[in-house]
C-alpha cells in the first residue's frame, strides 16, 4: 500500500527495507496503544470510576500519542500509516461493529420496541438533520455563524446526527438500567448510523446534481430505493447463509474450522455486495447480522457457535477501540481551521435542539398509539436526548465531506465535526453514569432486568394478535384520525410477521424446531 | 487504502470517490466469492478422496482461472488494483497469522525430541541448498546454459527459491496419515527454513547494496546476529505475555473478551517489535507461538483456551487459502518475460539437486550423531526430499526482487519463481498422496500414530541417553551428542524452573503438566518394554 508512494525509479531496497521497517514501528505503536487502552479500560471499569469510559480512554491515549508524535515530528513514513484512510474505516473496521451490533440484538425487547425505534432511527434522525441543516442555514443567514449554502448545510446535518452506540452502551450495561431504554437506546442508535449515511450520500449527490434541478421528492424516493435495495439484499444473504448451513451438513465435529470460515465470510460478504451494487452496506450487514443470529445461528453444531459469537464480539470490540484510537491520533494530527469557533458554539447548540426535537416529537408520536403501561416515560426520553455522543461514523463522513466539498467549507465542517466528537465523548461519556442516576433509571443489576424484561416484554407481546386487536378497537372508537390507523397498521404488520416467522421461517430456514426452540422461545 | 493515494487530489469529484469505494467493493466481492468457492471445493475434493488436487492446488488453479478471465475481459483498472499482490501486504497482515499458527499448533513433543534434526535440516540445509542453487545458477550462466546473473543475485535467488511451503504437504498428510517422526521433520523444517531463507534473502541484498567488499564472515555473523535477536525478542514476548496471564487474575468468566483480545494481540506485537527493530518478524512471531502454548496458553481459563486455538485456526487457514487465491490471480495478471525458457528450466533442475544434496546431506551428519535405532530412514529421507514445494514465500520474494534488482534480472528471477511455483504446487501436491504410499510411509491414522509416536518417542529418547555411555566415535559426534544433551538440559530446565514460574498453578496445567509427570512414572516401564522388545 505504502508501496504506491515509492517512486519506480528508485530501486534502492535499503529504501524497500527501511518503508517495512517504518510500517513495523507504525502498527506497533497501535498495538501498544489497543493493549494500553484494553489495560486502561479493564482497571477503570472494576475500580468503577464510570467519569473515564473505554472510548473516552481510547480517545485520550489516541490525542495524547498524536500530540507527542507531533511534537517530535516523527518520520513521516510512520506518519502515513496513522493517518484516517476513511476507506480503510468504511471497509474494513466498520462491517464487523456494525455486524456485531445486529448480531448481539436481543431479539425480544428490540422487537417488541421496533415500531418506536424504527421512528425514533428513521423519522427522528430524518427531522433532526433537517432541523440541524436548517438551523445552521438560518444561522448563517443571520451572520451569526460561517454560511454555508443550503444543500451543505443539509449534509453538514446528515453527517452529524449519527451517533454513536458504543461508549452510551457500555456504560449502560455496566450500571445495568432498564432493558426497554437499553433497546431503545441501543436500536436507535444502531439503525441511526445507517440513515445518517444513506442521507448524507443522498445529500452529496444532490450537491453534484444540483444543476439539474431534481426535486427533493426524487431524493426522498432515492433514499428509499437505497434504504429498501440493501435491506432485501441484506436479508437475502442471510436466508441464503441459513439454507446454506442447513443442507450442507457442516456441523459435524471434525468440519469446525470449516464451517465457522465459511460463517465468517457471509457477512463481509453481503457488506461487499451492496457496496459493490452501489447501495449501503452497513444497512445491508446489519440486517445479515439479524437474519443470521436468529436462523443461521441455530444451524451451527454448538462448538462453532460459542466459537463464533466470542469471535464476532472479539474483533468488533477491537475494531471499536481502534477507531477511537485512530480517531484521536488523527485528530491530533490533522490540520484545522479554528477561525470559526462561532460555528462550532452555535453548532452544538442547534445538534442539541435538534436531537430534542427528534427525542421528545418521536416519542409523542410513539406515544400517541401506545397504551397506557407502555408509553415510553418522560425520564426515559431524557435519558435518550441525553445519550445522542457523536462518535466514529460522523468523524468519518466530516473526512469524506473534506473531499467532497470546496476547501474552505470542508474544512469547516470537518473542524465543527472533530470539535463535536471530542466534546460529546468525553462529557457525554463522562456523565452518562450520572446521569442515569440522577433520572433513576439504574437498575440493580442489568441480567437480572433483563430477564425479567424479557418476560415482561413477552407478555405483553406474546398474545399480540389478540391484545393488539382489542386495543385497536377501543382506539377506533375514542380517536378516529386516519395517521393512527396507519400507524396501528403498521404495528400489525409487526405482529403478522412475528407469526410468519414462527410459523414459516423460522422451520424452514433452521435444521429442527427444536433446536430453533433455544431462540425461538 | 492504495487506490486512494492514485486520487489526485485536484479533483473534487465525489463520484470519483463513490466509484473508488464501488471498485473496491466489486474487488473484495471477488475475493471472498473465490475464497468461500476455494473452501467448498476443497471440503468436497477432501470428502471424495480424491488426493491429486489438494486445497491449496485448488486455491491457485481459482486464482489463475479468474485472473486469466480477469486479464481477457478487460477490468477497469480500479477494481484490478485490488487484485495485485503486495508484498508489504502479504508480510505485515497474511504471513503473521500463518507463521504463528505452525508455531502455536506445533506438537511440542515429536518436534523438540527431532529437534537437532529439524534445526541441522533447516538451518545448515538451506544455508547449502540455497548457496548449491546460486553456484549452479552462476556456473549455468558461465557455462552459456542459461541466462547469465551476477554471482550475489544467484545467491540471492537460490536463497528466496530455497523458501519450502509447508501448507499443501502437510495437509496431505494429515489426511493419509503418516509416521509421526517424519511430520514433524517436514512440518519443522518447513516452518523454520522460511525464516532462514528471508534472513538469507535478506543478508544478500544488504551485501549487494554494500557490495563494497564486507567479507563472507562479516554475512554470517550479521545472519546469526539477526537470527539470535528476533529469537530472543520473540521469546522475551512470550514470557511477557505468559507472566501478565498469570497475575492479571483475567481468567474470570466474565472477562473472557478482555483476555482474548490481549491475547491475540501479543503475537502482532511480537512480529511488529522485531520488523520495527529490523530484525526477522517472523522467526520471532514463530518462537513467540511456541512459548506462548507451552507457557501463556495454561494460564488462560478453560472457554478462553477453546476460543483462542479456534481462532488461530480460522485466521490462518483463511489468511493460507487467501494468499494461494491472491498468488494465482497475481500471476496471471503480471507482465511476465518468456524469454528465458532455458533459465527456468535448469533453474527447476537446479533446485531439485540442491534439495537433494540438503535432505541427504544433512541426512547423513544427523544419521552420525542418532544411535542406530533412531536413525532417518531413506524413506523418510526421500519423503522429505520429494515434499519441498515453494510456495507464497518464495513468491513475495520474488516479487520483492523485482524492486531489488535492476529490470531485467528481477523480471527473470520472478518468472522462474513463477514458474517453479506453479509446477511444484500442481505437480508435487497432486502427487504426495501416490508418493506416500509408493514409500510406505502411510500409517493407518494420523491421531493413533500421533498418540503412540508420542509414547514410543518420548520413551526412545530417553533410552538415547542412556546409550550415552558407549565410547564416542569422533569429536564431531561427541559435539553433536553435546547438542542433543543440552537439548536434553533444556527439557530438566523447562520441568523444574520455567513451567512453576511462568504458569499459574500446577492443578490447572493438568493438561500438560500431567502429561509430564505420566510419562515421568511411566517412563521406567515403557523403557524396559522397549528394551524386551528390542532384546
Amino acid at each position: 500500500m505504502e508501496e504506491v508512494m515509492i517512486s519506480p525509479v528508485e530501486h534502492d531496497p535499503q529504501g524497500q527495507v527501511k518503508q517495512q521497517q517504518a510500517a513495523g514501528v507504525g502498527i506497533l505503536l497501535q498495538i501498544m496503544m489497543l493493549v494500553l487502552s484494553f489495560v486502561l479500560g479493564h482497571v477503570l471499569r472494576r475500580h468503577r470510576f464510570h467519569y473515564l469510559p473505554e472510548a473516552s480512554g481510547s480517545l485520550l491515549i489516541g490525542l495524547i500519542v498524536g500530540i507527542l508524535a507531533n511534537i517530535s515530528d516523527t518520520e513521516t513514513s510512520i506518519r502515513t500509516w496513522f493517518n484516517f484512510h476513511e476507506e480503510f474505516f468504511f471497509l474494513f473496521l466498520l462491517p464487523p461493529i456494525i455486524f456485531q451490533s445486529g448480531f448481539s440484538l436481543q431479539p425480544k425487547p428490540f422487537f417488541s420496541n421496533f415500531g418506536a425505534i424504527v421512528t425514533f432511527a428513521i423519522i427522528g434522525t430524518f427531522v433532526a438533520s433537517v432541523v440541524t441543516g436548517g438551523l445552521v442555514y438560518l444561522g448563517g443567514s443571520m451572520y451569526l455563524m460561517y454560511k454555508l449554502p443550503f444543500v451543505e448545510c443539509l449534509m453538514f446535518g446528515a453527517l452529524i446526527s449519527a451517533t454513536d452506540p458504543v461508549t452510551v452502551l457500555s456504560i449502560f450495561q455496566d450500571v445495568g438500567t432498564d432493558v426497554n431504554l437499553y433497546a431503545l437506546v441501543f436500536g436507535e442508535s444502531v439503525l441511526n448510523d445507517a440513515m445518517a449515511i444513506s442521507l448524507y450520500r443522498t445529500m452529496s449527490l444532490v450537491n453534484r446534481q444540483s444543476s439539474s434541478g431534481e426535486h427533493f421528492f426524487m431524493v426522498v424516493i432515492r433514499f428509499f430505493e437505497t434504504f429498501a435495495g440493501s435491506m432485501s439484499a441484506g436479508v437475502g444473504v442471510g436466508f441464503t447463509s441459513a439454507l446454506l448451513f442447513k443442507y450442507a451438513g457442516l456441523d459435524t465435529e471434525n468440519l469446525q474450522n470449516l464451517e465457522c470460515c465459511l460463517f465468517v465470510l457471509f457477512p463481509y460478504f453481503s457488506y461487499m455486495l451492496a457496496e459493490g451494487v452501489g447501495l449501503s452496506g452497513i444497512v445491508s450487514i446489519l440486517f445479515t447480522g439479524i437474519v443470521m443470529k436468529r436462523y443461521t445461528f441455530s444451524n451451527l453444531s454448538e462448538a462453532s457457535q460459542s466459537f463464533v459469537s466470542s469471535f464476532f464480539h472479539l474483533i468488533s470490540s477491537l475494531a471499536e477501540t481502534f477507531t477511537f484510537i485512530y480517531m484521536g491520533f488523527d485528530i491530533a494530527m490533522e490540520q484545522h481551521s479554528w477561525s470559526h469557533v462561532g460555528f462550532i458554539l452555535f453548532s452544538i447548540l442547534f445538534i442539541g435542539v435538534a436531537r430534542a426535537v427528534n427525542v421528545f416529537g418521536c416519542a409523542y408520536l410513539v406515544n400517541l398509539f401506545r397504551q397506557e403501561n407502555q408509553k415510553i416515560p418522560m425520564k426515559h426520553q431524557k435519558a435518550l436526548w441525553y445519550s445522542g455522543l457523536r462518535g466514529a461514523m460522523a468523524f468519518a463522513l466530516a473526512l469524506q465531506s473534506l473531499h467532497d466539498l470546496p476547501e474552505g467549507h470542508g474544512q469547516i465542517i470537518f473542524t465543527a465535526t472533530t470539535t463535536i466528537v471530542v466534546v460529546t465523548v468525553l462529557l457525554i461519556g463522562g456523565s452518562t453514569g450520572k446521569m442515569l442516576e440522577a433520572l433513576e433509571v439504574v437498575g440493580d443489576d442489568l441480567d437480572d432486568s433483563m430477564s425479567e424484561g424479557f418476560e415482561e416484554s413477552d407478555h405483553q407481546y406474546v398474545p399480540p394478535p389478540f391484545s393488539i386487536g382489542a386495543s385497536s378497537d377501543e382506539d377506533t372508537s375514542s380517536s378516529g384520525s386516519r395517521f393512527k390507523m396507519k400507524l396501528k397498521e403498521f404495528h400489525k404488520t409487526t405482529t403478522s410477521f412475528t407469526a410468519l416467522d414462527k410459523n414459516f421461517l423460522t422451520p424452514f430456514f433452521t435444521t429442527n424446531s427444536g433446536d430453533g426452540d433455544g431462540d425461538g422461545e | 487504502m492504495s487506490s486512494e493515494l492514485q486520487i489526485s487530489p485536484a479533483i473534487h469529484d465525489p463520484q470519483g470517490q463513490e466509484k473508488q469505494q464501488q471498485a473496491a467493493g466489486v474487488g473484495i466481492l471477488l475475493q471472498i466469492m473465490m475464497l468461500v468457492l476455494s473452501f467448498v471445493l476443497g471440503h468436497v475434493l477432501r470428502r471424495h478422496k480424491f488426493y491429486y488436487l489438494p486445497e491449496a492446488s485448488a486455491s491457485l488453479l481459482i486464482g489463475l482461472i479468474v485472473g486469466g478471465l480477469a486479464n481477457i475481459s478487460n477490468t477497469e483498472t480500479s477494481i484490478r488494483t485490488w487484485f495485485n499482490f503486495h508484498d508489504e501486504f502479504f508480510f505485515l497482515f497474511l504471513l503473521p497469522p500463518i507463521i504463528f499458527q505452525s508455531g502455536f499448533s506445533l506438537q511440542p513433543k515429536p518436534f523438540f525430541s527431532n529437534f537437532g534434526a529439524i534445526v541441522t535440516f533447516s538451518v545448515l540445509g538451506t544455508f547449502v541448498a540455497s548457496m548449491v542453487t546460486g553456484l549452479l545458477v552462476y556456473l549455468g550462466g558461465v557455462m552459456f546454459l542459461m541466462y547469465r546473473l551476477p554471482f550475489v543475485e544467484c545467491l540471492m535467488f537460490g536463497s528466496l527459491i530455497s523458501a519450502t511451503d509447508p501448507v499443501t504437504v502437510l495437509s496431505i498428510f494429515q489426511e493419509l496419515g503418516s509416521d509421526v517422526n517424519l511430520y514433524a521433520l517436514v512440518f519443522g523444517e518447513s516452518v523454520l527454513n522460511d525464516a532462514m531463507a528471508i534472513s538469507l534473502y535478506r543478508t544478500m541484498s544488504l551485501v549487494r547494496s554494500h557490495s563494497s567488499g564486507q567479507n563472507f564472515f562479516m554475512v554470517i555473523v550479521r545472519f546469526l546476529e539477526t537470527f539470535v535477536g528476533s529469537m530472543s525478542a520473540g521469546v522475551g514476548v512470550g514470557f511477557t505475555s505468559a507472566l501478565l496471564f498469570k497475575y492479571a487474575g483475567l481468567d474470570v468468566d466474565n472477562l473472557q473478551n478482555l483476555e482474548c483480545c490481549l491475547f491475540v494481540l501479543f503475537p502482532y506485537f511480537s512480529y511488529m517489535l522485531a520488523e520495527g527493530l529490523s530484525l526477522s518478524g517472523i522467526v520471532s512471531i514463530l518462537f513467540t507461538g511456541i512459548v506462548m502454548k507451552h507457557y501463556t496458553y495454561s494460564n488462560l481459563s478453560a472457554n478462553s483456551q477453546r476460543f483462542v486455538s479456534a481462532f488461530f485456526h480460522l485466521i490462518s487457514s483463511l489468511a493460507e487459502t487467501f494468499v494461494f487465491i491472491y498468488m494465482g490471480f497475481d500471476i496471471a495478471m503480471e507482465k511476465h518475460s518468456w524469454s528465458h525458457l532455458g533459465f527456468i528450466f535448469f533453474s527447476i533442475l537446479f533446485i531439485v539437486i540442491a534439495r537433494a544434496a540438503n535432505v541427504f546431506g544433512c541426512g547423513y551428519l544427523v544419521n552420525l550423531a542418532r544411535p542406530a535405532h533412531r536413525k532417518i530412514p531413506m524413506t523418510h529421507q526421500k519423503a522429505l526430499w520429494y515434499s519441498g514445494l515453494r510456495g507464497a514465500m518464495a513468491f513475495a520474494l520474488a516479487l520483492q526482487s523485482v524492486h531489488d534488482l535492476p529490470e531485467g534480472h528481477g523480471q527473470t528471477i520472478f518468472t522462474a519463481t513463477t514458474a517453479i511455483v506453479v509446477l511444484t504446487v500442481l505437480l508435487i501436491g497432486g502427487s504426495t498422496g501416490t508418493m506416500l504410499e509408493a514409500l510406505e510411509v502411510v500409517g493407518d491414522s494420523h491421531d493413533t500414530s500421533l498418540g503412540d509416536g508420542f509414547e514410543v518417542v518420548n520413551s526412545r529418547y530417553m533410552t538415547s541417553y542412556d546409550d550415552e555411555d558407549t565410547p564416542p566415535g569422533s569429536g564431531f559426534r561427541t559435539k553433536l551428542r553435546e547438542f542433543h544433551k543440552s537439548a536434553a538440559s533444556f527439557t530438566e530446565l523447562d520441568r523444574n524452573y520455567l513451567t512453576p514460574f511462568f504458569t499459574s498453578n500446577n492443578g490447572d496445567y493438568d493438561d500438560e503438566g500431567n502429561m509430564e509427570q505420566h510419562h515421568e512414572e511411566r517412563i521406567p516401564f515403557t523403557r524396559r518394554g522397549n528394551l524386551n522388545n528390542r532384546g
